[in-house]
């Protein structure tokens, strides 16, 4: 009951969709050739930009566990970090740093394909990174050295061992970078390359006609579910590692060149993601202040609404996610099932989809909620609610349900079980989840720029409006402040992650 | 004067129960009497960890039981766990990884007198002096002795133990088995183990039920068992058996082993414990040795008679016999079954 409640918010949007454009007659809303020619444009992207994560990301990840590297956890930490710099921040960095007068080289920005293609590639690697890393851990050491004992030398036991093992979280991985990648809206449209999302916004602007919007959006949301239940497969398959306890594994030795080229290669990826933005931005602000603009009018009030926003839809989220995961994990059965489907279902829809879908929908069938506060708070939970659902999920199958029959059996009835022993159990999961969407609401900027009341400026919104309109320096300023806010909940979800 | 049934602890009647096409209960029946230690013993599967959720109130199921005279389950009578007074130890014992062995152990108490309450059980289970550790602080020993205490902290009127040793090293295991039977005895309780380790379940109980498909198929005191063992499935299963087939005709049935009385006719399954078995070199030999496995204070010989079939024999230390050697087989004893055809 509390389960379902929870989950409506995620799911008015794509069903009210399929109304707004079903409803209104069959024609195709969009020329066929245009159609196409986003669909090419989308997938072109989408396929360079998952190529090149996974091989940065296996890259740092097997160097971050394997290789007897100085400082291991930490550069196994740093490789990850870039996951809390926003599109449209990595977007700004390459435009401050390039072009005329750009700060690090003077030479054309690279709009279009490469630009996108660039940003979104060194951005999402952390993601591959981060789903490797278990992946790794989970492979026997003994069928390695047994390789070896046959023989083989060290890339070859990589190739016919290690990769074969590995598959099912890298084509997990993959295909967690090919969703983002098709749902980015910040770095695709700052950098002006023509895919489904960039479309969909400027359609949106453009036209009273919504239909032409909501049509390619039914499109893109199509796409991603269709990615998704791609992950969820094989996610099913990866599931089936062996529990035994192993012993801990040697770590590979490199000498000399080797661990020079291995050093500066993790070093420059860490470099050009973490550095050269908070450096460029740093300059430019510095710029700005030496010019005399004016930063701070409204910046302190931005990055108050940002963390106000954040912090609700943090809290609400752990709400509704408990019941969700509560049903999930203790009472597994054909409902569990649904539910578990459409908490995953909404998770993989494009931000700028899901607000043109809840616009559509208060215009229509709500007209009061239309740009309320209210309103763009409960589409939060519906698209955060899954990162909240997995973590306590993941607290939750940790603990066993005998913890909660034992309490019973102890004589404590089931309210006072929830309170002294669930509850308690789960509250790493709530944590992490609650940071999660904290990160996840305060870089949010799809949905909110359609969504959000008149005049309501967040720091993701002063970030891509500033930068579109030409203002780097107060895009600047809002871009590192959006990063040291993120760095505390950075942490507490890192710790989960990366945790031994 | 009381009649028999008001001393029973347990009287479970009928109990069915099923996860969609698999039976896990097929009216189940069982009596504990009180104070007695019962254990349910059989393959994994066979339904006797679902048997004692059932007994607690984690699952619900068909059938009626009654703790102590009192109903708490029946067609329309459903007591919850927390309800029953019965006490639980899980086989990875469930501690609350939150809280304190004190804490975990005081759980179940009422407020007020647990300080003493739990003083007098962790003395009882020999942790006194641990109250202030975490689960995780603890051995796997240890762990299990919280679980008792806390289990026995309410003085439940039952006490049920699912698979309590199963994660315990072996040196451990027989100690702690030994020791916990002293504090149930202590304690007073009636308990009902769950185990598929048949030693443990011969050691550790007054009575063991052998379970298979979710029935129970004998009901006795561990020698009655192990010697009478009414069924050919439950003399298989407890302890060493070999098996054979051979054919009864008025009142005799006839092996290569040797010729036993028997009230059955026609084709019947001959069970022969190694124990009974002798041998004897220099007769007329009716074997060949096939093999030895030497275990220092005996011997196992397997034996392949003429005819193919093969025994074992568990024999004193010496003499050694080797591999090749032709003897002669006897058997002692054995239980004889009708051959469903």
């Amino acid at each position: 009951m509390a389960a379902g409640i929870a989950l409506l918010p995620g799911l008015i949007p794509p069903i009210s969709l399929f109304f707004q454009v079903i409803g209104r007659g069959t024609a195709l809303a969009v020329p066929l050739t245009r159609l196409l020619q986003l669909f090419v444009n989308t997938l072109l992207l989408t396929v360079a930009v998952t190529v090149t994560a996974v091989v940065i990301g296996l890259a740092t990840a097997w160097a971050t566990t394997r290789v007897d590297l100085p400082l291991r956890r930490g550069w196994m930490t740093l490789a990850a970090l870039p996951l809390v710099v926003p599109s449209y921040v990595a977007a700004l960095s390459l435009i401050a740093a390039t072009g005329p007068g750009g700060i690090l080289l003077e030479i054309p920005t690279p709009y279009g394909f490469v630009g996108a293609w660039l940003v979104l590639s060194i951005f999402t690697a952390p993601m591959v990174h981060l789903t490797v890393i278990p992946g790794l851990g989970a492979i026997d050491p003994a069928t390695e050295e047994a390789a070896t004992g046959l023989g083989a030398g060290r890339w070859k036991v990589f190739r016919t061992v290690t990769l074969p093992q590995l598959r099912p979280a890298l084509v997990s991985a993959a295909l967690l970078v090919g969703l983002y990648t098709v749902s980015d809206f910040g770095a695709v449209s700052l950098l002006r390359y023509d895919t489904f999302t960039r479309a969909i916004y400027a359609l949106y602007r453009g036209q009273i006609d919504r239909r032409p919007s909501a049509t390619l959006s039914l499109i893109l949301m199509a796409l991603a579910i269709l990615i998704l239940l791609l992950e969820r497969r094989t996610r099913g398959r990866s599931a089936l590692y062996s529990k035994r306890p192993r012993r801990a594994r040697p770590l590979i030795k490199l000498s000399g060149w080797r661990m020079g080229l291995s050093l500066s290669l993790i070093g420059s990826y860490a470099l050009i993601a973490l550095g050269i933005p908070v450096f460029v931005m740093a300059v430019s602000v510095g710029q700005g202040l030496d010019a005399g603009q004016p930063l701070g009018a409204t910046l302190g009030a931005e990055a108050a609404r940002s963390v106000g926003v954040a912090v609700v839809a943090a809290l609400i989220t752990a709400l509704a996610a408990f019941p969700v995961a509560m049903v999930t994990t203790r009472r597994p059965g054909r409902l569990s099932g649904w539910v578990e489907s459409a908490v995953w279902g909404t998770y993989s829809l494009p931000h700028i989809t899901v607000g043109v879908a809840a616009v559509g929908f208060a215009l229509q069938w709500a007209r009061p909620l239309y740009q309320t506060l209210i309103f763009m708070l409960i589409i939060y939970v519906g698209m955060f609610l899954p990162q909240t659902v997995g973590a306590v999920q993941d607290s939750m199958r940790r603990a066993s349900p005998d913890l909660e029959d034992a309490s019973r059996g102890l004589g404590r009835g089931p309210l006072r079980t929830l309170l002294n022993i669930t509850l308690p159990l789960a509250a790493p999961g709530l944590i992490a989840g609650g940071a999660l969407v904290f990160l996840s609401a305060m870089k949010e900027l799809a949905a909110t720029i359609l969504l959000r009341p008149n005049g309501f400026e967040t720091l993701a919104i002063r970030i891509w409006s500033s930068t579109s309109e030409g203002y780097l320096t107060r895009a600047s300023a809002a871009g590192l402040v959006l990063l040291v806010v993120s760095i505390v909940p950075l942490f507490l979800v890192m710790n989960r992650d990366l945790g031994d | 004067m009381t009649s028999a049934t008001d001393r029973l602890a347990i009287r479970a009647r009928d109990l069915t129960k099923s996860y969609g096409d698999a039976v896990a209960l097929d009216h189940f029946s069982l009596d504990v009497w009180e104070g007695g230690v019962v254990t349910l013993l059989g393959p994994s599967g066979c339904g006797k960890t679902t048997a004692l959720r059932v007994i607690a109130g984690f699952e619900t199921g068909g059938g009626s039981i009654e703790i102590h005279g009192r109903k708490v389950l029946d067609n329309d009578v459903f007591v919850p766990p927390e309800k029953r007074k019965v006490g639980m130890v899980f086989q990875d014992y469930a501690l609350f990884p939150h809280m304190t062995v004190l804490a975990n152990v005081a759980y179940g108490l009422p407020k007020g007198d647990r300080t003493r309450r739990v003083g007098v059980v962790l003395e009882l289970v020999g942790l006194t002096g641990l109250e202030d550790r975490l689960p995780n602080e603890l051995s796997g020993g240890q762990q299990q002795r919280v679980a008792l205490a806390r289990a026995l902290a309410p003085e439940p009127e039952v006490i049920l133990l699912d698979e309590p040793f199963s994660n315990l090293d072996a040196s451990l295991r027989d100690r702690v088995r030994r020791e916990l039977r002293v504090i149930l005895t202590e304690a007073r309780t009636t308990a009902v183990f769950v185990t598929h380790d048949q030693e443990e379940a011969l050691a550790t109980s007054d009575i063991v039920a052998v379970m298979k498909d979710g029935k129970i198929l004998q009901a006795d005191t561990p020698a009655q068992l192990y010697a009478n063992p009414t069924d050919p499935w439950v003399a298989e299963f407890l302890g060493d058996a070999d098996v054979i087939e051979a054919v009864a005709h008025n009142g005799r049935v006839d092996t290569p082993v040797g010729g036993f009385d028997t009230d059955l006719e026609g084709k019947v399954s001959v069970i022969i414990r190694p124990e009974n078995l002798e041998i004897s070199l220099g007769e007329t030999p009716n074997a060949v040795v096939a093999g030895s496995e030497f275990f220092g204070h005996d011997q196992l010989v397997t034996l392949a008679l003429h005819g193919g079939t093969r025994v074992r024999a568990r024999l004193g230390p010496r003499p050694v016999y080797k591999t090749g050697e032709s003897c002669r087989v006897r058997a002692t004893d054995a239980r004889i079954f009708a051959r469903s055809p």
